[in-house]
């Protein structure tokens, strides 16, 4: 039975419903206790900047939705060589994301029961 | 004790088989003994819309519905289903309009495997 699960966000911010949509389904596992984690993968990697401004498209913050998993412990992991490819600098994530190489979120994949993509 | 399989499909009933794979895929999981949960979220919602009446493809709502009769249990996020201009009593009978902090996470929580199906 199911007692963890990794949540991949591998959608950009805006434009789609579905980074969105991992975290809000992150947020429903880990307040019910669930060991929950989410990584920023691939397109993902744009969640993670924090200069984002979705009032200019009329969306909500995912800068507010990944904060809220902090309130629960959940972790969210930011891959280091997805953040290469794109030319996004550390210095502009917002504050409590975890950087990992891509070994460690191999090794994400093994620590948890069940994954979903977004 | 036999395995249990959840299916969270987020693609809608038209447009896209996905939905119709995640009803094929559940009552392949059914006929092996597998116990199988189907969720619906995002656009998966409007899978379980009564009265689909596609003329020339698949109606997955029918199909959903002999998925159930076999065992399967379905539910769909709420928030997305009202998102939609959808109400309580618009799903087919045996969905639950549900939530994915009760019913997702219950689903989770009792299975063996999750496959995830969306574009």
């Amino acid at each position: 039975m199911a007692s963890s699960i990794l949540v991949l966000i591998t959608k950009p911010p805006y434009g789609l419903e579905e980074a969105f949509a991992g975290l809000r389904l992150a947020l429903a596992m880990g307040v019910n206790g669930m060991k929950t984690s989410v990584l920023f993968t691939e397109e993902g990697a744009y969640n993670a900047v924090s200069t984002q401004k979705p009032e200019a498209v009329k969306m909500p913050s995912n800068i507010e939705a990944t904060k809220e998993l902090y309130d629960f412990e959940i972790p969210v992991y930011v891959v280091k060589e997805d953040l290469e490819e794109r030319a996004i600098a550390e210095s502009s994530l917002f504050e409590g994301l975890k950087v990992i190489p891509q070994t460690e979120a191999r090794e994400l994949l093994q620590q948890h029961d069940v994954v979903t993509t977004f | 004790m036999p395995k249990t399989l959840t299916i969270l499909f987020r693609t809608g009933s038209m447009m896209a088989m996905d939905a119709n794979v995640a009803v094929k895929l559940a009552k392949a999981a059914l006929d092996k003994g597998y116990l199988v949960h189907l969720f619906g979220y995002g656009e998966g919602v409007t899978a379980v819309k009564k009265g689909q009446k596609p003329k020339r493809f698949p109606n997955v709502g029918d199909e959903l519905q002999e998925a159930q009769t076999q065992g399967a249990t379905t539910a769909v996020c709420e928030t997305c289903f009202a998102a939609r201009g959808l109400e309580r009593g618009e799903e087919i009978e045996g969905a639950k309009v549900g939530s994915l902090t009760n019913d997702l996470f219950k689903f989770l929580s009792e299975s063996d495997r999750l496959v995830t199906i969306a574009r």
